[in-house]
């Protein structure tokens, strides 16, 4: 598959003045010798604390910026001194209630972008009604922006940022501040531009978000890259373990002897709780043992039994706590 | 008192935080100087004359609009534009404690700007202050100012109701500069429109600081005086009042928050 | 074509956002209308002929001067705060035509400045303007809002590579109304001052309407105060096409497009 973006060593810097009589000089590496690529069709997620580089990142991709030093392609082309070759084919959404006219009507809002990537009228104007319809503004259309909720500004944000039907899509934090109903139509969205063949990069806070959405994401930290892959790759780094937790009423030690020696079992703890003896089970990952275990606990009150996977957020916690 | 001049120097340096020192010098003191500048050469060609006291005197007591009309009153209207008025107002500190922490520095340095402007603008324009007593100069200043300060809080208040601050700050700035006599003298205007000179601060400080330029009249200069810092306190007064009832009126008509 | 309608549609959305401003609407109806009857009062007494003339003119160009400064040097700072700047800039469409198209419908709004300053002088104190050379006068005003957009694109271009943009439109106001010579003429400035002023194309605009409503003028000396401000607008062109290109460059460098 072809490599639509593509980091090679990535820098930027950034000169911060401090103090007010006396300045002082301060070199911040905002993104620090960054490489990935991504492919026609993926869906990239790009995970890190504030400040760890990614909108510096979505911000070199989408021409804003200038890189430091390193590569920093989009469909082929430098986006610093061959920004005229894809500016038409890229678009990016930025979360939060900026950029859009906010005395202007969601529709001339549209009419006027549409107008500065030379859409020609008629498909503009069908391109803005299949958007509007796309975010629920359809009936807001004519109303000025001023009088919108956050959530629709920041809905009438996604619509202009597609405006172009653009190849590929930069999101930063596109769901920020959304209530659940907006975070889902963008969610639907997000699938549905990849069902279309577009190419999206996303940045989010939201871990549960990146795991359901992203083909491949990559961790940063301190403007490096902690790790890449997809998400079940990323959660094999950190451990190949899943745990199940077990409520008893109550159990023998012979029993538990028998569930260690399940294959595939690599420990077993005991604790006692209010609601009763609980068993924390750790096992290889791919394995499948519910079935053997209940098998060996039959007799037994079961009070409650809980498969718990490793989530994307103890990964990123993990990854990230271990690069400081 | 010492958590006043605290909050007095933070409201300070919000403002002026995000420019650099010689910037602060350029917006405060050159700036002004020009516009003082432009003010005397007009007036020295409209009115064909070489003595340019009267306006060096008039304008640099304008200078004060700078700080006194625009950063004090618009204290609440900033903070409603960055969002910050919300916390402002559910703080429990009294709100004119707010403005007067914000009007604290201000007024100090639109005293210095106003004396060092006159200092300035006569070394431009050749006015002898030799023969002029410079404290009692500094006085009418300080009453001019205290009196600029009361209305400028009473112009903040309305901050709190109107998201046209810019245009009702402007706009009473250049009444000051029509009315308040600097540029030319008040009898010229109809008599409907002499009462705006009259409520206005400024126009007796200017008045009484012109006077020590001539022979004056002890009783009369006194009298001036009294009655400038006689509208600071009304405006100090209302601006109390208007506060509290914008505080409510804002409240009530939601326009308190940008969005 | 393409580019045109960029053009005409910003000139439009331009002048729509502006006008709900309050601060534009100062520059353009209040602040024309005081400056009328500040400089009425300030030269009545001047014993000049025809002074209504340089009153009208004075407060519509110090009007429409305000409005250059105020918004189309700061519109870059305000699409900053709106967010827009990125979405512009990033836009296959050119950023420069953007940028003129935004001025170009300022500078046609403020123009109502001079009809404010104009009515302002006929009712408050029953003036009427005199122009007798009617085609002198059509040719200075249509040059004056060239010469006028040509600098509010070099001081837009010039504050695009800060974010204190807010700061320096303060400072430009009274300086230009000053050494340019909107009230008074130029000649009574110090010399060193003059050498700044006829090196702005305001200067020879301004010079050249009020020789316009004067009366009598000699064809010749029209004609070449006319070709100066050619030449020295001319000038500001060529800076204007060259500081885009470094402006290009900068912005990107010092990241200064958005708000951080």
């Amino acid at each position: 598959m072809q490599n639509l973006i593509e980091l090679k060593d990535l820098k930027r810097e950034f000169v911060i003045t401090k103090g007010w009589i006396k300045r002082k000089k301060e070199i911040v590496k905002a993104v620090d010798g960054i490489s990935f690529e991504v492919k026609k069709g993926e869906i990239f997620g790009l995970l890190g604390q504030n400040g760890a580089g990614k909108t510096t990142i979505i911000k070199m991709l989408i021409t804003l910026l200038a890189p430091s030093s390193g590569t920093c392609k989009v469909l082929g082309y430098n986006t610093y001194g061959e920004e005229k070759e894809f500016r038409d084919k890229i678009n990016f959404i930025f979360g939060g209630e900026m950029g859009v006219y906010k005395r202007l009507s969601a529709r001339d809002n549209l009419k006027y972008f549409a107008n500065l990537y030379y859409m020609d009228e008629a498909k503009a104007n069908k391109q803005i009604d299949k958007l509007l319809e796309l975010v629920d503004l359809k009936n807001k259309a004519d109303v000025l922006v001023e009088t919108f909720s956050k959530g629709m500004v920041q809905r009438l944000q996604i619509a202009r940022g597609l405006i172009n039907d653009p190849e590929i899509i930069f999101m930063d934090e596109p769901t920020i501040g959304l209530d659940p109903l907006g975070a889902k139509i963008l969610r639907n969205i997000i699938r549905k531009l990849k069902t279309d063949g577009k190419t999206i990069m996303l940045t989010t806070h939201y871990l549960y978000e990146a795991d359901e959405l992203c083909d491949r994401i990559a961790i940063i930290n301190n403007g490096h890259l902690v790790a890449l892959g997809t998400p079940q790759e990323l959660r094999n780094i950190i451990s190949g373990m899943n745990t199940i937790e077990i409520v008893l009423e109550k159990v023998t030690n012979e029993t538990i002897d028998v569930i260690e020696k399940l294959e595939s079992v690599r420990s077993v703890e005991k604790a006692d709780t209010d609601k009763g003896i609980k068993l924390i089970i750790k096992y290889l990952e791919d394995a499948d043992i519910s079935g053997n275990i209940l098998n060996s606990l039959s007799g037994l009150k079961i009070l409650s039994f809980n498969q718990k996977e490793l989530t994307l957020e103890d990964v990123y916690i993990k990854l990230v706590e271990a690069s400081r | 008192m010492k958590r006043f001049i605290n909050q007095a120097w933070l409201s300070f340096k919000i403002r002026y935080a995000a420019i650099s020192f010689e910037e602060f010098l350029l917006l405060e003191s050159l700036y002004p100087l020009i516009t003082l500048a432009f003010y005397c050469i007009l007036a020295a060609y409209s009115f064909n004359t070489n003595n340019l006291a009267k306006w060096v005197v008039g304008n640099s007591f304008l200078l004060c609009t700078n700080i006194c009309i625009f950063a004090l009153g618009s204290a609440f209207d900033e903070e409603r534009y960055t969002g910050r008025i919300r916390s402002i107002i559910i703080s429990p500190v009294s709100k004119l404690l707010i403005v007067l922490e914000k009007g604290f520095f201000p007024a100090i340095i639109s005293v210095i700007t106003v004396f060092f402007g006159f200092m300035i603008g006569s070394l431009i324009f050749n006015v002898d202050f030799t023969s002029i007593n410079l404290w009692l100069f500094l006085f009418v200043i300080i009453v001019g100012m205290f009196s600029m300060t009361g209305f400028s809080l009473f112009l903040s208040s309305f901050g709190l109701i109107t998201d046209s601050m810019h245009f009702i700050l402007n706009l009473v700035a250049n009444i000051l500069i029509i009315f308040s006599g600097a540029n030319f003298p008040i009898t010229q205007l109809p008599q409907t429109l002499q009462v705006i000179s009259k409520i206005i601060p400024l126009t007796r400080s200017i008045e009484s600081a012109n006077m020590l330029f001539g022979g004056y009249d002890t009783y009369k200069f006194v009298w001036l005086l009294l009655e400038e810092m006689l509208v600071g306190i009304i405006f100090y007064v209302i601006s109390y009042f208007v506060i509290k009832i914008a505080e409510k009126t804002a409240k009530k008509n939601a326009t308190l928050e940008l969005f | 074509m393409k580019n045109l309608k960029v053009l005409w549609t910003t000139m439009t959305l331009q002048m729509k956002n502006s006008f709900v401003r309050p601060m534009f609407r100062f520059c353009l109806l209040a602040n024309p209308l005081v400056n009328t009857i500040l400089l009425y009062e300030m030269f009545i007494n001047s014993g000049q002929i025809n002074f209504i003339n340089y009153v009208i003119l004075g407060a519509g160009l110090m009007g429409i001067w305000s409005c250059i400064c105020f918004s189309s040097a700061g519109d870059i700072n305000r699409e900053r705060w709106y967010g827009t700047l990125s979405i512009i800039y990033t836009a296959p469409a050119d950023f420069r035509l953007v940028i003129i198209g935004k001025i170009l419908g300022n500078t046609i709004l403020s123009l109502i400045t001079f009809a404010v300053s104009f009515a302002a002088a006929r009712l408050f104190f029953k003036g009427n303007f005199y122009a007798p050379q009617a085609y002198q006068f059509l040719i200075s005003f249509i040059s004056m809002i060239l010469s006028f957009a040509v600098i509010a694109i070099f001081l837009a271009y010039l504050l695009t590579l800060s974010r204190k943009t807010t700061l320096y439109m303060n400072l430009i106001e009274y300086p230009v109304i000053l050494v340019c010579g909107f009230v008074f003429p130029v000649d009574i400035l110090p010399n060193w001052v003059q050498k700044i002023s006829f090196s702005l194309p305001p200067t020879w605009a301004v010079k050249l309407l009020r020789m316009s409503v004067a009366g009598e003028v000699e064809a010749s000396i029209f004609l070449d105060t006319f070709y100066k401000l050619v030449f020295i607008t001319g000038i500001y062109v060529i800076i204007v096409i060259l500081l885009y290109k470094i402006i290009n460059k900068q912005v990107r460098k010092l990241g200064t497009l958005e708000m951080q």
